[in-house]
C-alpha cells in the first residue's frame, strides 16, 4: 500500500538557493547603487555597532551616528537563530550580497554584541531547539493569537525591540503580505484601511476615536504589548553583556540523555577548543542507549553564541539530512549544558541532552529503570555516571526512605549496577539520588501499582513525503501511569513510571462521514515510530486527495509478571498526518 | 458548571414504553424512567447536571442521574446551551452518483382519461396531445436508454416501464427488455424491470410474458366499483372497472413471479382507504396497495380539504392499526405506505433530498430527454440531458445544489424532516409553480402520519422484534446477490 | 448507553460511535470541551488551513493539497509555508501547468 522511498537519499530535491556566493566579492557591496535607507536616525538607547565586519557589510544601508549606532540594528536585540533570518531577508529581498563567510561573520557579531540574555533567551529556548511543543505567550492572548497565525510565537519573543522598531516590523509585514490586513492575517479587525475618501465620509473623528479606546486594531494592541515586554533595553541584557564571555568547556562531560521511543541514554563527551575559531569548540561522544545496550559515536563542530548559546553541528554541509545539530543552553556557572540534538528533515528526531561537567568529584548522570515498584526486591538499577568511586557499599547509595540498596553487584568509573529493595511502605513518588557526597535529582519513580499507560505526545503530527519532499515521521511513546494515593486520575499526585513496551496500532478518528484515513495515512511500527505514506495526489483515494488524515495511535499494554494488568490498558493519542511544507526556514548557517 | 438543554426530538410511545426519535440522525431510543425524568425535567428550561441531580434527588440517587445525562448528550438527546450543535453541513453527494432507477415513459398516449391525470388534466406540465414530444418511444430511444442507464449504474439497475398507458407501446418494451437482458449481461451487471399500467390493455399473452419475465406490476386503481368509475374512465365517460377487473383477476391468477401491487389515487371523493383496501386486497388478491393523495392544485374539484386530509388520516390509521395487528404476529398484510416508512424509520434515514429524482433515479420521456422524474418528462425546463448524449451533469449539480434540505428553511424546525425532506417536487410545483419549495400545505398530515407510523414502530419493537429484524435479513439477502 | 436501548440501525451506529470515544466523556462534562489542537506553527489561517483545518483534522483542506497551489497560496494564507512567489520564489510554480499532475516539479525552498 505504501510506496516506501530507500530514504531521503534516494529522492531528489532541488533547492532554490539564492545568490549568497558572489564569485570574487569577499568585500563589501557597491555602495554606488545601494539605497539609503529613508528613516529617522537610531534611539537614544540603541546599542552601537562596533565591529567593522558589520559596519561594512550593512553600513551603505544602514547609517551611523556619531555614537557608532546605526539605523535599525541598533535597535534590536535577537537570537543567533533571529538575526540569521534577518540577514537572510536583507538578501533575498534587499538585494544585499554577502558571501558566506561575511555573512555567518555578521550574524555572530551581532548575535554577542545584540543578543538576548540567559534568562530572556530559556523561555524560547524550544523555538532554536526545533521543539514541537504546545506554547503560547501568555502575556497577552490577543497577541499570541495574531502572531502565531503564520508561524511560531517563538520566533516573535526571540528578539526585543524599540517601540518604533515594533512598529516598524508590522509596518514590514504589512508591506510584504498584501492579505494580511484581512482574513488571513488579522492584522486589522475590518481589514485593509478605507480609502481616504471613505475616511472622509465618515469623519477622522470616528477614526481617532476607535484608536483611543479599548477598541484597538489587532495590530496596534500587539505592537503595544510586544513594545511593553520586550522592550530594548533589559536589566538581563545589561547586566549579562557586561559578564560574557567565550566560556571555558574544554574537558570531559557525562552526557545524560532521553530520547522517545528509545528511552535513557548515556555517555561521556569531550569538548575541545577549536584553533581558529573565535567560541569555537569540538565535541567527541560516546554514548549508550540503556534499554538495548546500543552504543553510539557522535562528533561534532560548535560556535557559541552570546557567550552561552551552544551551537553545533555534525557535519558542515547543509543539504544532508542525516546531519545532526546541537542547540544547547550553556548554564553561568559552566558546570552544566543543557539542550536538544536533533536531525531529520523536519528535525523531527531529538535526543534530550543534559552535560555535567566531568571533573575530579563524581558525576551522577542516571539511573536505566525509571521506577521502582513498592514491596518489590531484586530490582536491578545501573547508575551512570563519571568518576564513580572505586569501591562502593550499598549503605553508600542513597535513593532515599524506603529504598535500600542490598548488593553491589558490580562497579566501574561509569557505571554502578545495584539491586534495590523497596518496603511496602516507601512513599511513592520521584527520588533524588546521592552517592560520594553528589546529589542529583532523577525521574526515577517509587510507585504502587500501575493503574494506567498513556502516550506521547498526545497530539502528534507527521507530514507526508519521500517522492520530492521529506517526510516527517513521528515517534510516539508509552509511559506508565499510578493515579497515586488517592486512586484517581488526572489529579497531582500522579506519577510518570516511565517508558513501558506496548502493542502499538492505529484506530480510525472519525471526523466525517465514511472516514478513510487509516487506509491511507501510513503505518506504525512496533517500536512506535509512525512512517507516512508519500505526497501527491494519491488516484486511488476517492477525489483523488493526498494520504493525509487523522487517526488515533493507539498503544496496548499486557505486561509481564507481576505488573501484568487484570485486563490490558489501553491508552491513545491523535495523530495529524497533514501536508509538507514547502519553505524550509531552518537555520543553515548557525554553527558554521 | 454549564447548563444544559434539550435538543430536538420527536418522543412517542409504542407497546407501552417510551421512544425518542432523535432529530436529525433518525436514531430510534428506547426511553427508560430515568431518562424521561431527566427530559421532561429540561422541559422549556436549561439546567446544569447539579441542578438536575438536585431536582431528581428525590426520585433517582444522584450517580444514576449522572449517568443518564452522560447517555443523553451522548445521544444528542440533550447538550449543553452555550454550544449548539448547529444545522448539519449542507453536504452534496459524490459525484457521479451512480443511476439505480431509469423510468421510460414509452408513450405518453393514454386510453383512459381519468379526470385526475398530472399528465393530462388541467394541471398538466407538458401538452403531451399538441406540443412536439413523439406519442410513442421508438425502439432506438429505448436502446439508448438502456445503454445510459447500464452505463451509470452499479450492479443491479432497475428499470421501469411507464406512461400514460404503457401497454399502448407494448412492443418496443418486449423487445427493449430482450435487449436490456443481454446488454447486462455483457456488462456483468443485474438488471431488473416493473412496470405501471391501468390495466385495460391486459390480454393473456402480455400477461405470461410479464410472468415469464419476473417483471414487477403496479396497477392504477382506485377501489371498488363506485370509486374507480368516478375518475377513472373512458374518453366517453364510461367507468372502466368492467374492463379491467377479469383482466386483473387474471393477471394474479397468472403471474405469480413477483408481488403485484394496486396504486390508489385518493380524492375528495375517494377517501374511504379502508373500504378500498379490503376490496383490493380480499376481492381481487393484491399483494399490496400503496394509496397517494392526488396531485392537484388546491382549487381543483377533486382536491382534498382539509377536513379530507383529516379524514384521510383517521382512515390510514385504522389501516396502519390493522397492519400492526398482522405484523405483530408475522402475519402479511399489504399496506404498503406503513411497511416503507418503517422499513425507512428503522434504517435510521436522514434525507438531504425528498427521494431519489435527480440522483438515484432519472426519468426518459418519449423522445429521449432525461428528466428529474418521470412525472417531469418533456418538460424543458427540468431537463437533465438526453440519453443520447448523457446525463448533464451541470444541470444535475445545478438541481441537487438547489434542493437540498439545508436551502428549505421552513423545514429547519421540523422533527419530521429526516422523513420527508420537503416532499414531492412535482407535487411542490403544481402546489406552488416551483419544485424548490417544501409542501407546507402537507406538513400536518404528514408529521400525524409520520408520528403514527413511529408509534407502530415502537410497538413492534416491544411486541415482535423479529418482524423488525427482518429488514435487515431482507436486505443482507438482497445484498447477498450482488 | 445504558439509560437508552436503541432500537434502529442509526442508534447503534450512535452507540457504536460513543463506544469508540469512550472514556472521554467523563472529563468532557467537567471542563470546557477541549479547542482544537493546533501543533506549533501551523498556519491558523483557515480559508482553509494549511496543515489543519479549523476543527485541527485534516477533512476541510483542499482535496488534495495541490489544488491550492493554483489558488489560496497566492493569497499570501501560507507565507511561513508555501512560497507565496509574491516575495519567495515567483517562478516557484513556472515548470508547473497542472499542479495535480505536476507536483514533482515544484522545489523545496529555502527562504533568504
Amino acid at each position: 500500500m505504501i510506496t516506501r522511498s530507500r530514504g531521503i537519499a534516494a529522492a531528489v530535491f532541488v533547492v532554490t538557493v539564492p545568490a549568497l556566493i558572489v564569485a570574487g566579492r569577499a568585500q563589501a557591496p557597491a555602495p554606488a547603487s545601494a539605497q539609503r535607507l529613508q528613516t529617522q536616525g537610531p534611539s537614544d538607547e540603541g546599542i552601537p555597532v562596533t565591529d567593522p565586519v558589520v559596519v561594512r557589510a550593512c553600513g551603505s544601508c544602514h547609517t551611523r551616528d556619531d555614537k557608532q549606532r546605526m539605523t535599525r540594528i541598533s535597535d534590536r536585540r535577537a537570537t543567533p537563530e533571529n538575526w540569521e533570518l534577518t540577514i537572510r531577508r536583507m538578501m533575498s529581498l534587499n538585494n544585499v550580497q554577502l558571501t558566506p563567510d561575511v555573512a555567518r561573520a555578521v550574524i555572530k557579531s551581532l548575535a554577542d554584541s545584540h543578543g538576548l540574555s540567559p534568562e530572556e533567551a530559556r523561555p524560547i529556548q524550544f523555538e532554536a531547539e526545533r521543539r514541537l511543543i504546545d506554547f503560547a505567550y501568555e502575556g497577552d492572548k490577543d497577541t499570541n493569537t495574531l502572531c502565531s497565525r503564520c508561524h511560531s510565537i517563538g520566533r516573535v519573543l526571540s528578539e526585543r525591540r524599540t517601540r518604533d522598531e515594533w512598529t516598524r516590523l508590522i509596518a514590514m509585514h504589512r508591506y510584504y503580505y498584501p492579505g494580511i490586513d484581512g482574513a488571513s492575517g488579522g492584522f486589522r479587525r475590518g481589514g485593509p484601511p478605507p480609502t481616504s475618501a471613505a475616511l472622509a465620509a465618515r469623519g477622522r473623528a470616528a477614526e481617532q476615536a476607535g484608536r483611543d479606546t479599548e477598541d484597538q486594531e489587532p495590530m496596534d494592541k500587539a505592537r503595544d504589548v510586544l513594545s511593553r515586554n520586550f522592550p530594548l533595553t533589559s536589566k538581563e541584557w545589561t547586566s549579562w553583556s557586561a559578564a560574557m564571555r567565550t566560556p571555558k568547556l574544554a574537558g570531559r562531560w557525562a552526557i545524560a540523555g532521553y530520547q522517545i521511543g528509545r528511552g535513557p541514554l548515556y555517555g561521556q563527551l569531550t569538548i575541545a577548543d577549536r584553533p581558529g575559531v573565535t567560541d569555537g569548540f569540538t565535541t567527541d561522544a560516546k554514548f549508550t542507549y540503556s534499554r538495548t545496550g546500543e552504543t553510539v559515536s557522535h562528533k561534532s563542530r560548535a560556535v557559541v553564541y552570546t557567550g552561552f548559546q551552544w551551537r553545533g553541528r555534525s557535519a558542515d554541509t547543509t543539504d544532508d539530512p542525516g546531519t545532526w545539530r546541537d542547540v544547547a543552553l550553556i548554564e553561568r556557572n559552566g558546570q552544566q549544558i543543557t539542550g536538544r540534538w536533533f536531525t531529520g528533515a523536519y528535525d523531527e528526531t531529538g535526543i534530550d541532552i543534559t552535560l555535567r561537567r566531568v571533573a575530579n568529584d563524581p558525576v551522577l548522570s542516571g539511573t536505566d529503570v525509571s521506577a521502582l515498584k513498592a514491596s518489590a526486591s531484586n530490582q536491578r538499577v545501573r547508575i551512570y555516571g563519571a568518576n564513580l568511586p572505586a569501591t562502593v557499599q550499598p549503605a553508600d547509595v542513597d535513593f532515599g526512605q524506603g529504598v535500600r540498596v542490598s548488593r553491589v553487584v558490580s562497579a566501574s568509573p561509569d557505571l554502578l549496577s545495584v539491586d534495590v529493595e523497596v518496603a511496602a511502605t516507601a512513599r511513592p513518588g520521584p527520588r533524588d539520588l546521592s552517592l560520594g557526597g553528589v546529589s542529583i535529582s532523577t525521574p526515577l519513580m517509587v510507585y504502587a501499582r500501575l493503574d494506567n499507560i498513556k502516550v506521547v505526545p498526545v497530539a502528534g503530527l507527521a507530514r507526508v513525503g519521500g517522492v520530492r519532499f521529506p517526510n516527517r515521521p513521528e515517534q510516539f511513546e508509552a509511559r506508565g501511569v499510578s493515579y497515586g494515593a488517592d486512586g484517581k486520575p488526572n489529579t497531582p499526585d500522579d506519577l510518570d513510571l516511565g517508558p513501558v513496551n506496548v502493542r502499538w496500532n492505529l484506530e480510525e478518528y472519525t471526523a466525517t462521514f465514511r472516514d478513510d484515513d487509516i487506509q491511507f495515512v501510513g503505518e506504525i511500527a512496533q517500536s512506535g515510530l509512525f512512517t507516512p505514506n508519500v505526497e501527491g495526489p494519491n488516484p486511488k483515494r476517492p477525489g483523488n486527495r493526498n494520504n493525509i488524515g487523522d487517526v488515533w495511535v493507539v498503544a496496548t499494554y499486557t505486561g509481564t509478571g507481576a505488573d501484568a494488568p487484570a485486563k490490558p490498558l489501553k491508552a491513545r493519542a491523535h495523530l495529524l498526518v497533514t501536508v509538507p511544507l514547502y519553505m524550509d526556514w531552518a537555520s543553515r548557517e548557525i554553527g558554521r | 458548571m454549564f447548563a444544559l438543554q434539550r435538543r430536538e426530538f420527536h418522543q412517542f410511545q409504542g407497546g407501552g414504553r417510551e421512544f425518542l426519535y432523535l432529530v436529525p440522525s433518525a436514531a430510534v431510543f428506547e426511553l427508560d424512567e430515568p431518562g424521561r425524568a431527566v427530559l421532561d425535567f429540561l422541559d422549556g428550561t436549561t439546567c446544569s447536571e447539579d441542578c438536575l441531580v438536585d431536582g431528581l434527588s428525590a426520585r433517582f440517587p444522584a450517580p444514576l442521574i449522572r449517568e443518564t445525562i452522560l447517555d443523553l448528550l451522548n445521544a444528542r438527546a440533550i447538550g449543553l446551551e452555550h454550544l449548539q450543535d448547529g444545522e448539519g453541513p449542507k453536504q452534496l453527494p459524490m459525484m457521479p452518483f451512480p443511476l439505480n432507477t431509469l423510468v421510460l415513459n414509452v408513450t405518453n398516449q393514454c386510453n383512459l382519461a381519468c379526470t385526475y391525470c398530472y399528465e393530462y388534466g388541467e394541471d398538466k406540465i407538458v401538452d403531451t396531445e399538441h406540443g412536439q414530444q413523439s406519442k410513442f418511444m421508438s425502439e432506438t430511444t429505448a436502446r439508448e436508454a438502456v445503454d445510459l442507464l447500464l452505463k451509470e449504474s452499479g450492479r443491479v439497475a432497475h428499470m421501469t416501464f411507464f406512461g400514460g398507458e404503457t401497454l399502448l407501446n407494448f412492443p418496443v418494451l418486449k423487445s427493449t427488455i430482450a435487449y436490456a437482458r443481454a446488454q447486462a449481461a455483457a456488462a456483468g451487471k443485474t438488471i431488473d424491470f416493473s412496470l405501471t399500467t391501468n390495466a385495460t390493455l391486459l390480454r393473456t399473452d402480455i400477461i405470461e410474458f410479464l410472468a415469464e419475465n419476473e417483471i414487477g406490476v403496479t396497477i392504477s386503481m382506485d377501489g371498488p366499483k363506485d370509486l374507480q368509475n368516478k375518475f377513472r374512465i373512458f374518453h366517453n365517460g364510461a367507468g372502466s372497472y368492467e374492463v379491467v377487473a377479469p383482466k386483473i383477476k387474471e393477471l394474479l391468477k397468472t403471474h405469480r413471479t413477483r408481488p403485484i401491487g394496486a396504486r390508489v389515487t385518493l380524492t375528495s371523493e375517494t377517501i374511504d382507504v379502508t373500504r378500498i383496501y379490503r376490496h383490493l386486497t380480499e376481492e381481487f388478491g393484491f399483494w399490496e396497495v400503496g394509496f397517494a393523495p392526488v396531485t392537484t392544485s388546491p382549487q381543483q374539484q377533486y382536491a382534498i380539504s382539509d377536513h379530507g386530509f383529516d379524514r384521510m388520516l383517521g382512515q390510514f390509521r385504522e389501516l396502519g392499526q390493522e397492519f400492526l395487528e398482522h405484523a405483530v404476529e408475522n402475519r402479511h398484510h399489504g399496506f404498503s405506505n406503513v411497511k416503507d416508512t418503517l422499513e425507512e424509520i428503522h434504517k435510521g434515514v436522514s434525507k438531504a433530498y425528498p427521494c431519489g429524482a435527480g440522483l438515484g433515479l432519472l426519468g426518459v420521456s418519449t423522445d429521449g430527454d432525461i428528466a428529474v422524474c418521470h412525472r417531469f418528462a418533456g418538460s424543458d425546463k427540468h431537463k437533465l440531458g438526453t440519453v443520447k448524449t448523457g446525463i448533464d451533469r451541470a444541470a444535475q449539480a445545478d438541481f441537487l445544489e438547489q434542493h437540498h434540505i439545508a436551502d428549505k428553511t421552513d423545514c429547519h424546525t421540523c422533527w419530521a424532516r429526516p422523513l420527508c425532506s420537503g416532499g414531492c417536487y412535482h407535487e411542490a410545483h403544481v402546489r406552488y409553480g416551483t419544485t424548490r419549495r417544501p409542501n407546507l400545505h402537507y406538513c400536518e398530515w404528514i408529521r400525524g402520519w409520520t408520528d403514527t407510523c413511529l408509534q407502530i414502530y415502537g410497538e413492534l419493537a416491544v411486541r415482535n422484534p423479529d418482524f423488525i429484524a427482518r429488514f435487515d435479513r431482507d436486505e443482507a439477502r438482497a445484498e447477498a446477490v450482488l | 448507553m445504558t439509560h437508552l436501548k436503541p432500537i434502529n440501525r442509526k442508534a447503534h451506529r450512535v452507540v457504536d460511535l460513543t463506544k469508540a470515544n469512550d472514556g472521554r466523556d467523563v472529563v468532557a462534562l467537567q471542563q470546557l470541551p477541549a479547542p482544537p489542537h493546533f501543533p506549533l506553527g501551523c498556519s491558523l489561517a483557515f480559508s482553509p488551513g494549511w496543515e489543519a483545518d479549523s476543527t485541527g483534522g485534516t477533512a476541510g483542506l483542499c482535496q488534495p493539497v495541490e489544488r491550492d497551489i493554483f489558488d489560496c497560496h497566492l493569497g499570501c494564507f501560507w507565507p511561513a509555508h508555501v512560497p507565496d512567489q509574491l516575495n519567495h520564489s515567483p517562478n516557484w510554480t513556472g515548470t508547473c501547468a497542472t499542479a495535480q499532475k505536476d507536483w514533482r516539479k515544484l522545489d523545496l525552498v529555502f527562504p533568504g
